[in-house]
């Protein structure tokens, strides 16, 4: 019994592609069951095309696993793409994913740092005469500040545990030896392969170097070696289990301390360093609390919950610059579980951020697994296939933002069993209605295009453009309030107008707008004349986002003069735009 | 970094994967223009940076990854993905590609071949004369001759000599790609290359003729890429104990940013890369081409 892989390459990786795959592999797990074979995981990488299978059985049925699958994507893929078993292969171990071991990188550095300290405490013969000293105060890499409160709390603890063990050497390891040692605790018996393979990397340590730590302690009697595999000494194991449960005691009431302490305000977190999320295909976001909040509250935890565990993460994060997003949500899901102890918000927050694994999109005839480039493929046709208007890039990643969290936080919401194992499946018509209220909100003009007579949408929304414009210039000093809302209507329909005509979607932002109209006219074919117009429009919008940047902060009814002047400039300019405008459409 | 490490017999074989500056690389190949142009296209296709290249972190030698490297300077990045290893381990092998060439039915056994040879001898003013194959194979090892070609079984060995009293690998490799050439030319034939374990002095197929050049050696490369000697491609072929595949990383990290340190990007792509699943697997497979290593990592 064991683990083995088989990996396809294919020729191209599609969304049709992707969608015979969904089939072949939902059809063949149940008769993989049958036969005693389980598919543990399975993975499509676009990027490299291949489709990688991870099972778990008896080695003697490898053969008819493959020849099961090899059926079954004849049949399905025939005429559809080539494709070549490039691996099947017996693993010596189940596949890993370094995050596992990133995790014990970060707890190892805390156990490490908790050495120093014990190592530190332990020269003194008289401990109950130390005092601590609020380490916030004066040690910035001993980063989480409320766990200080926590060792101060259960010092007689350490105290003992230093008495107890300080005669058997302990405390005369070095660090890196300490880390080892801590890295076999939690691994179990471990062969030296293994060790040098996985271990030098969470160790940080050159395999030579630890191949020497390793030696010494055997020799020293802190290791034993029997079969080829490395176990703990008794005393080892006995001094690591004390150890850590102290530790473990220390860091939950560290967590719950921080989480309750909430007096820095989110933003000001998000102001103190850039934190970069790493995504697992290695693009980057700037890490935002207030975000995580969110997607906390969309996964259907507690406010107060959600709330309390925010600045638990936060302390445990202060001082990255870097974190995968997998240790971040690891992160966030052990703290949940302090705060909850019944695990319910855990499992809730596990089944918002793993909804790939657990829910299929039914689309047409295609069966499709939840991603963002699902849903980006179906969006991108859904316009396409109504339209001959183009979509930005930006205007897509906006709308399969809101579909996402819309699909994601319904379902996570609504379902009940969140350790069911079956996926949820997406019918169509869910979908589609979806879909359908977030381009109608969220594409200005999206229902009018659709109806087809573009340049009569154009003129109409010109015209009423115009009419904005002609109400903000007439404006009466009691009407403030009155002359902003005409001014920015006004500004609106001029560029969305302006969107349209270029064949485009329009943003709803005016803020983003300008922007996009660049790109889009550096890509088009117009003439020089046609350029020069719209790249007025992009003044205009531009100049447009800059009064609102000045006029956010403002209460109405206090505008200032040069504001005021601003707008009525803006509005005259509007007003020839809009009517240069009019007189394309006419002439085309 | 992200650490790669194998260890068998009890030796242990270890390399990192990071980002590194193009132009602190040295090339030791040649280009060839049109496969580059089609690694070009691929790359702005995917717009990630898929397969390390191996790289001897010691002198900055690239072993393995000469057009991915050009295809990146090309499309302006400063940095590159590379695996970098010890080139001084012995568990990295350096082998050689023979130049094989099929002969159509109407050549073989006939006497044409060798006098184009002589031919192409004379023109390139170079010494041939025929030996025994074992002969051939011991000259070679000790550089008395460019290379030998070889020509059935039971047929004696033709050696391609110099007549400079100093061997210079790489002037032997050059006069070697000229010769080859001019076989293809004057028999219209089409070259192939195989590892030379395969159509080493071992040969029994009556079919083919076959150029053995000599085996270069690990100083050699550094040596002469340092000094921006480049030998013609295919001219070495390295076997590494473990390879890394698939890794995927996203090209923007890789072109020159004002923001981001060398030292931020790496952290990057440890990140991204501890976040995949990594598979070993035996080597010796195809993939897009042989992989002839022991084992691969698979980044999925």
């Amino acid at each position: 019994m064991g683990h083995f892989i088989i990996i396809y390459l294919f020729s191209v990786m599609d969304e049709k592609i992707i969608s015979r795959l969904t089939k072949v592999i939902t059809a063949i797990k149940k008769e993989l069951e049958f036969i005693g074979i389980k598919l543990i995981d399975w993975r499509v990488e676009r990027e490299s095309s291949i489709c990688l299978l991870n099972f778990y059985g008896e080695f003697d049925r490898i053969e008819e696993v493959e020849k099961l699958i090899d059926e079954k994507l004849k049949k399905e893929l025939a005429n559809v793409a080539d494709y070549k078993k490039i691996v099947s292969h017996k693993l010596e171990r189940p596949i890993c994913s370094l995050i596992d071991v990133w995790q014990e990188i970060s707890e190892i550095n805390i156990f490490r740092k908790y050495f120093d300290f014990l190592t530190h405490l332990s020269k003194y013969k008289q401990l109950e005469k130390i005092e601590l000293v609020d380490i916030k105060n004066r040690n910035v890499e001993w980063c989480m500040k409320y766990r200080n409160e926590s060792i101060k709390s259960n010092i007689q603890l350490i105290h003992n545990l230093i008495k107890k063990w300080q005669k058997y050497g302990f405390f005369d390891l070095n660090e890196e030896a300490f880390r080892i040692l801590c890295f076999i605790y939690r691994s179990g018996p471990i062969r030296r392969e293994i060790i040098m393979e996985i271990g030098s990397f969470i160790l940080k340590l050159h395999p030579e170097k630890l191949d020497e730590y390793l030696n010494e302690m055997e020799r020293e009697g802190f290791l034993e070696s029997r079969q080829e595999k490395f176990y703990l000494a008794e005393k080892t194991w006995n001094f690591l289990k004390d150890f850590l449960s102290i530790i473990i005691k220390i860091e939950k009431s560290g967590i719950r301390a921080a989480s309750l302490k909430n007096l820095i305000p989110l933003d000001d977190v998000e102001r103190t360093q850039a934190k970069y999320i790493v995504h697992r295909n290695g693009n980057i976001s700037n890490f935002s609390a207030n975000k995580l909040v969110e997607s906390l509250i969309l996964a259907g935890i507690d406010s107060n919950i959600a709330n309390k565990a925010i600045y638990a993460v936060v302390e445990y994060l202060d001082q990255r610059d870097i974190i995968p997003e997998s240790e971040l949500t690891s992160l966030v899901k052990m703290v949940l579980d302090v705060l909850d102890p019944t695990g319910e918000s855990g499992l809730k927050y596990d089944f918002f951020i793993n909804t790939r694994n657990k829910i299929i999109i039914k689309y047409r005839d295609l069966t499709l697994p939840f991603s963002y480039d699902t849903f980006q493929f179906i969006i991108r046709e859904k316009l396409s296939s109504k339209s001959s208007i183009k979509v930005t890039s930006s205007i897509i990643n906006m709308i399969v933002a809101h579909v996402l969290k819309i699909v994601r936080s319904s379902f996570s919401l609504a379902f009940k069993d969140i350790t069911k194992r079956e996926p949820i499946v997406i019918e169509d018509n869910y979908l589609n209605t979806v879909i359908k209220e977030v381009l109608k909100t969220s594409i200005p003009l999206y229902e009018q295009a659709l109806e087809g007579k573009i340049n009569e949408l154009i003129t109409d929304i010109l015209t009423k453009s115009i009419s904005f414009f002609n109400k903000a210039l007439t404006y009466k000093e009691y009407h403030e309030v009155e002359l902003l809302n005409n001014f920015l209507e006004g500004a609106r329909n001029l560029v969305w107008a302006a969107f349209v005509n270029l064949g485009y979607w329009p943003h709803p932002n005016i803020v983003s707008s300008a922007s996009l109209i660049s790109q889009i006219i550096k890509k088009s074919d117009l003439k020089d004349n046609e350029k020069k117009l719209f790249k007025r429009i992009e003044e205009f919008s531009r100049r447009v986002t800059q009064l609102i940047v000045k006029l956010r902060p403002m209460f109405f009814g206090i505008i200032d003069d040069k504001i005021l002047k601003q707008v009525m400039e803006l509005s005259k300019f509007g007003v020839r735009l809009s009517k240069q405008l009019l007189d394309r459409i006419n002439l085309q | 970094m992200v650490n790669l490490v194998l260890v068998r017999d009890n030796e242990i074989f270890h390399g990192k994967i990071q980002a590194v500056p193009i132009d602190k690389l040295y090339l030791h190949e040649e280009i060839i223009d049109s496969n580059l142009n089609t690694l070009i296209r691929a790359i702005k296709k995917k717009n990630v940076f898929q397969d390390p290249v191996i790289v001897d972190e010691n002198s900055g030698v690239i072993l393995d990854g000469m057009h991915r490297t050009e295809a990146l300077k090309r499309l302006g990045y400063e940095y590159i993905i590379a695996y970098l290893i010890d080139y001084s381990n012995p568990a990295i092998k350096i082998r050689k590609w023979c130049r094989v060439f099929k002969l159509p039915d109407y050549l073989i056994k006939k006497e044409k071949i060798n006098e184009t040879l002589n031919e192409i001898a004379k023109m390139l003013n170079l010494d041939m004369f025929n030996c025994d194959s074992k002969d051939a194979e011991r000259y070679l090892e000790k550089r008395k001759i460019l290379g030998y070609i070889l020509r059935g079984l039971n047929e004696k060995a033709y050696c391609i000599k110099s007549y400079e009293t100093k061997f210079d690998i790489h002037e032997a490799y050059l006069v070697l790609r000229k010769f080859e050439g001019l076989i293809e030319k004057k028999l219209f034939l089409r070259i192939n290359y195989y590892p030379d374990e395969k159509f080493g002095p071992k040969i029994n197929l009556e079919d083919y003729l076959c150029l053995i050049p000599p085996q270069i050696s690990k100083e050699e490369v550094v040596n002469c890429a340092r000094n921006k000697k480049l030998f013609p491609p295919k001219s070495t072929r390295h076997i590494i104990p473990l390879r890394p595949f698939f890794v995927n990383i996203p090209l923007f990290l890789l072109r020159k940013s004002t923001e981001m340190t060398i030292k931020q990007i790496n952290k990057i792509i440890d990140a991204t890369l501890i976040q995949r699943q990594r598979v070993r697997v035996r080597g010796k497979i195809i993939i897009d081409r042989l992989y002839e290593d022991d084992y691969i990592d698979i980044f999925a």
